[in-house]
């Protein structure tokens, strides 16, 4: 009976520690979505972005919800500084312009 | 459109390029705005235009040799080994975009046709030799 317990308890914390790990994924792979369409609106979207984000989105749909959050992360890092290459480009190209 | 622009660059060959940009607004704001794409850094590998067309010509990029801004676009449209056929400028600023790891544009885009439209001013005066060809 106590072995019984304990497996109903390690097969209940798993499938918690399991659902966490989606939920995870999913708030991750959103924010690097959201980044992704803000790198959009400026035109200025990076190759590696959709790659890291087509990643995650697979590795999510397999279950290695571990390997989809880093990549998830990863998307996001690189929506990010092509966001801040458009934004300091804005007045940044002006230095090499020859004249 | 490859086809219609190798012929009337054929039909050309030899002539000056010669772009007028009218007194219109419009007008200079596209050319202004071309100037702005061209200078402006873009992709992972953090390239503007200028980066190969004013600062490495001559250079080699793996099999290609980095051609200088003025005239670049006499030669236009091309046939290119690598597409096995004629594309338009718009369609190499596609691949220039692709090789700076930046997702290219839509082709015929307003960015596109704009920097084309200042490319084209300041190649005024040299020779048009299109169509031409590359690897």
């Amino acid at each position: 009976m106590r072995a019984l317990l304990a497996v109903a308890m390690l097969v209940g914390g798993l499938s918690q520690a399991l659902a966490a790990s989606e939920a995870d994924f999913k708030a991750a792979y959103a924010e690097a979505e959201a980044a992704q369409k803000q790198a959009a609106a400026l035109r200025n979207q990076w190759l590696p972005t959709q790659t890291a984000l087509a990643a995650a989105k697979k590795a999510g749909d397999s279950g290695d919800f571990g390997g989809a959050i880093a990549q998830a992360h990863e998307a996001e890092a690189l929506a990010k500084a092509s966001i801040f290459q458009a934004t300091s480009e804005k007045e940044r190209w002006r230095d090499m312009e020859i004249h | 459109m490859a086809s219609l622009t190798a012929y009337m660059a054929f039909t050309s060959r030899g002539k000056p390029m010669d772009i007028k940009i009218p007194n219109d607004p419009r007008a200079l704001a596209a050319y202004e705005d071309g100037k702005r794409y061209f200078y402006t850094r873009r992709g992972q590998l953090n390239f503007s235009c200028a980066s190969c067309h004013i600062q490495s010509p001559g250079e080699r990029l793996r099999a290609e040799i980095l051609a200088p801004a003025l005239g670049i676009l006499n030669a236009m449209p091309i046939y290119r080994s690598e597409w096995a056929g004629m594309g338009t400028t718009s369609r190499r600023f596609v691949t220039c975009n692709s090789q700076t790891r930046a997702v290219p544009l839509e082709p015929q885009s307003d960015e596109y046709r704009d920097l084309e439209y200042y490319l084209s001013y300041v190649s005024n005066g040299l020779p048009i030799s299109g169509p031409g060809a590359r690897p």
